[in-house]
């Protein structure tokens, strides 16, 4: 026979339709937004790694200051055991948009591109440009649009994804690409010749010749080609400006670093979730098992097995949670993994992607999610149902001995000592309320605090740039402007004890300089650095630090002698005549300008790059243009969990004590007297919740914050975004009074009833 | 008359399955007195009574209290009555399971201007070195006599006892009832108890006897005996 208690399935699923609904809703959205992000994510890591041999993606690149001789590429190709190809591009500055085309000849041999949209150029007028470049809101640039380039017009023929340059970097050290003023674009052979010969950039790509590398061996084989190369290039008359093996380079490895660091937390957000919401069903379930103990004593005294009761109790979560997972992935295969795909693609020029069926992720999102819950529910129900069916008749189904009440001052008002009593009657809903409201305010706050932080980045960086213009040249020119001040720069690479080397840039500074106040009279073993390496490596004065050559396997060791505040670049300042010492060149000698306002009489030849604000604030820009959107889905989904973990306990709270809100009544409380009782604890709660929890929030996103911009070259400061953290503290609290409002509805409904049913 | 129920109608449900579990009572009760509502299962004195506590409604008819009547009040008048002037005791206490022993009393005494003063209560009910004590550390006898000090606390006027000894053993149904005789002696509550006990009626002033909705019964008990002296 059937068993008899399955029909109580859907009478109780009807009976807790409001709770279930919630929970199931919810969890269709969690799982399906990780379930999308899962599956995207994946489809597209598995479209970029198969991109890497459909498109012939390069094993590293470097530029030459000439035009290599054919004689020193097959040098260096013999030496290196590489395969090199011409890849030169021009760097052409677009007034129209403010930006900066990168302009490459079609390639054919190495670096293909991937057709997003329209056509690649056909005439030497046309010429095809990132996608998100052409899409950012300040640049909609359409194809059959007209671009200039320093006089130059082409015709966007299309959209294209370079498979160099799947994200817009500049420089492939930046701390962060810049879709908004740069892109890397194609012509054609005859287009590639119409630009200035002087702006043309010698660069060339390579592949090993045995194939492609793992990471590890990839950069054994780099710090030997970088000075083969070196060294070659100085026999032949010529120097290396730059070297960047793939592996390094961010416009090749930034996309899918990124999808692959996101894929990381979406998991642990979606395992967060999951228990919270287990526990949210344990607690309903100690709550249902309490409330019907003479019904579970009962049917144990008649010879159901404790496994019978278990399964039944357990029946409807699991219902809920399993059909939830699996609506969710069915969501997040056909819904949700083109948002989240969209999230990526409007920050990146990925090749297209085709969904794959992604087996883990449906483990990740339905096989573990219902694990996790079954476990947490088997053990709640496991543990109360190890108690004998007399005590479950009983109604004293306490597991832990009998308690004994927390002793509670007498002077206190006995509607305080009340509620003191609620709190700790109801103390494991009001922890998962804790847990819930640390959760919820981390997601509104990380959603809040972005932007501002980004603006605050952008005007903390302004406020401390050495000075308006830095010029770096190619060869040393003059300038008539007086207060331009001649600097050297080099860059240098140190682990600052990591596993990630990061380049730093090295500036030479004269005596009594304009710009940059650092005592020139320290020894030539020290150096100042800048405060973002402070921050960053918790590097302080005093500590000793080790470079090593970014071309050879010469290293330098430093004492810190000072921090500079210079927030967001990891520099050294020092004076000028021992870096030229370190690169062997007169005391005099230069390699660019400070200047606090433009130079114009030095020619373009001479200039290898000028830094300004523009420069130094991409970050902001870019990580506001790409993550806004983001962080306000982020934002709303804390709020939605602020209100479900909160309403959910809550009325569990009210429903486990329905009887004694009844008798409240009975006794002749207004509703007003019981609200203060039993919505005011939970107001508390919920308010204490919301202040203990701003400073932890405070530092987790601290904590958060420094885990991801580590991973970046340069460093950002985080700093305590006071009035947005407040502003998640009020968002937080007008989502809980919007809860009490509905709770207040609830114990005006309790009927008085109740307590006189309780007589069995 | 302190009390007076005049021609109180209540019926469950609807149409064809409608009940009427009180088909017209019409009762008094004096100040002070110790009145018995007797009746089979089913006969409407649980009814009667959750009318006059004010938690149910009659379909027809009016209760009055001191000429107070609650026909038409409102919730929070209803609430405000029961406040003023009842006080309830029920077969399984309902004592709120978080608070001790002495904050139940105190949940009552806060809804009185005026309460009895809490110590000396506990010393009465015998309760004082128990006074720390949650309810499921108590035994049923100690947890009715802290559901009649929370009644008593706030010194009602009336007390309704809704089968107050159904749950209990001889001795110790005998004890409560011996303790709510007091208080009806020493506060001089009027009390309105329901039971099917039927010896219970021995020990009260007043005895209504309901069957099928209707009084069957009605007496005034000139021989009253103590609580102490009634058997069964």
């Amino acid at each position: 026979m059937r068993n008899p208690l399955m029909k109580r399935l859907p009478r109780e699923l009807k009976s807790e339709f409001g709770k279930y609904l919630v929970i199931f809703l919810f969890l269709i959205g969690s799982i399906g937004i990780i379930s999308g992000y899962l599956v995207a994510g994946a489809s597209m890591t598995a479209s970029n790694d198969q991109s890497k041999e459909k498109y012939k993606v390069e094993d590293g690149n470097f530029e030459l200051y000439f035009k290599g001789s054919d004689k020193l590429i097959e040098d260096i190709e013999n030496k290196c055991d590489i395969t090199v190809y011409n890849n030169y591009f021009a760097n052409e500055y677009s007034s129209d948009e403010d930006a900066t085309f990168r302009v490459y000849k079609k390639r054919t041999d190495i670096d293909l591109e991937c057709l997003i949209e329209g056509s690649f150029p056909s005439n030497e007028n046309e010429i095809a440009i990132s996608k998100t470049f052409a899409t950012n809101s300040n640049n909609n640039i359409a194809i059959g649009d007209k671009v200039d380039l320093d006089g130059i017009t082409f015709e966007v023929s299309g959209y294209v994804s370079m498979s160099d340059y799947t994200t817009q970097f500049e420089n492939a050290t930046d701390m962060m690409f810049d879709s908004e003023k740069f892109t890397a674009s194609i012509v054609t052979s005859e287009g590639f010749d119409r630009l200035p010969e002087e702006d043309i950039h010698y660069s060339y790509s390579y592949f090993f010749n045995e194939g492609a590398l793992s990471d590890e061996e990839a950069s054994k084989r780099s710090e030997d080609i970088a000075e083969t190369i070196s060294k070659n290039a100085s026999m032949n008359f010529n120097a290396i400006t730059s070297f960047m093996p793939a592996y390094a380079n961010n416009a090749i490895i930034f996309a899918p670093d990124d999808i692959a660091d996101d894929q990381t937390l979406i998991e642990i957000l979606g395992y967060i979730i999951v228990i919270l919401i287990a526990f949210i069903f344990g607690i309903t379930i100690n709550t249902t098992v309490t409330r019907e103990s003479k019904v579970i004593g009962t049917l144990r005294a008649s010879g159901y097995s404790r496994a019978e009761i278990i399964i039944h109790y357990m029946l409807c979560p699991m219902i809920v949670v399993t059909v939830a997972s699996i609506i969710g992935n069915i969501l997040g295969y056909t819904v949700f993994k083109d948002f989240c795909g969209s999230l990526y693609y409007n920050s990146y020029d990925l090749p297209t992607f085709k969904v794959l069926w992604n087996g883990t992720a449906f483990i990740k999102t339905t096989v573990i999610p219902f694990f996790i819950c079954l476990l947490i529910n088997f053990f709640t129900l496991y543990r109360k149902l190890k108690l004998s069916p007399l005590k479950f008749l009983r109604k004293d189904i306490s597991t832990s001995s009998k308690k004994k009440a927390v002793n509670l001052s007498k002077k206190l008002n006995i509607m305080t000592r009340y509620r003191i009593r609620i709190i700790l009657q109801n103390m494991a809903n009001y922890i998962t309320i804790f847990a819930g409201v640390l959760l919820a305010s981390i997601f509104v706050v990380f959603g809040l605090v972005m932007e501002p932080l980004m603006d605050n980045y952008a005007s903390t960086v302004g406020e401390n740039m050495i000075c308006d213009y830095q010029y770096i040249l190619k060869a040393p020119a003059d300038t008539s402007y007086d207060k331009a001040e001649k600097i050297t720069m080099s860059s240098y690479k140190t682990n600052f004890g990591s596993k990630k080397d990061e380049e730093v840039l090295f500036y030479g500074i004269i005596d009594d300089s304009l710009y940059v106040d650092i005592d020139t009279s320290i020894k030539d073993n020290e150096i100042y650095i800048s405060s973002a390496i402070s921050e960053k490596y918790s590097i302080n004065i005093g500590d000793n630090i080790c470079f090593k050559d970014c071309y050879s396997s010469d290293t330098f060791e430093y004492d810190v002698a000072g921090i500079y505040e210079y927030p967001s670049i990891c520099a050294v300042f020092m004076p000028q005549k021992n870096l030229n010492k370190i690169i062997g060149e007169d005391e005099d000698y230069f390699t660019g300008y400070l200047s606090d306002k433009e130079l114009d009489d030095i020619d373009s030849l001479y200039i290898s790059s000028k830094i300004e604000i523009d420069d130094m604030t991409k970050v902001s820009r870019q990580l506001t243009n790409s993550m806004g959107g983001l962080m306000k889905i982020v934002a709303a989904f804390g709020i939605i969990t602020y209100m479900l973990v909160i309403y959910l306990l809550a009325k569990i709270i009210i429903e486990k004590n329905a009887n004694s809100i009844s008798m409240a009544k009975i006794l002749g409380y207004y509703n007003d007297e019981i609200n203060k009782l039993y919505i005011m604890s939970t107001t508390i709660v919920a308010l204490g919740s919301f202040i203990i929890a701003l400073p932890i929030t405070n530092f987790a996103i601290s904590k958060i914050w420094g885990l991801i911009i580590s991973d970046y070259p340069g460093w950002f400061r985080y700093e305590t975004p006071y009035a947005y953290l407040l502003l998640g503290g009020a968002i937080g609290i007008v989502a809980y009074l919007l809860i009490a409002f509905l709770l207040l509805k609830q114990v005006k409904k309790t009927p008085m009833l109740n307590a006189l049913k309780a007589v069995e | 008359m302190f009390v007076e129920i005049s021609s109180i109608k209540k019926g469950f449900g609807q149409g064809d399955s409608r009940v009427q579990v009180l088909k017209g009572i019409d009762l008094g009760i004096n100040k002070g007195e110790f009145c018995v509502l007797l009746g089979p299962s089913g006969s409407g004195k649980s009814t009667l009574l959750n009318i006059i506590g004010g938690i149910d409604q009659a379909d027809e008819g009016f209760i009055s209290i001191n000429g107070e009547k609650t026909a038409n009040m409102n919730e929070k008048a209803l609430t405000t009555y029961r406040r003023k002037h009842l006080g309830y005791i029920f077969q399984s206490y309902n004592l709120i399971p978080n608070l001790t022993v002495r904050e139940n009393i105190e949940v009552g005494a806060y809804l009185s201007d005026n309460p009895l003063d809490v110590d000396e209560l506990l010393k009465v009910l015998s309760l004082f070195e128990h006074q720390n004590k949650l309810p499921n550390q108590l035994s049923g006898g100690q947890q009715q006599r802290t559901a009649i000090g929370r009644a008593i606390v706030k010194n009602p006027d009336i007390l309704l006892c809704d089968e107050p000894t159904g749950a209990l053993d001889y001795s110790t149904s005998k004890e409560i009832l011996k303790l709510i005789e007091d208080v009806n002696k020493k506060y001089g509550n009027t009390v309105i108890m329901v039971t099917h006990n039927d010896a219970i009626r021995l020990m009260a002033d007043r005895v209504i006897r309901l069957r099928d909705g209707v009084i069957n019964k009605s007496y005034i008990n000139d021989n009253k005996v103590s609580a102490t002296d009634l058997e069964w």
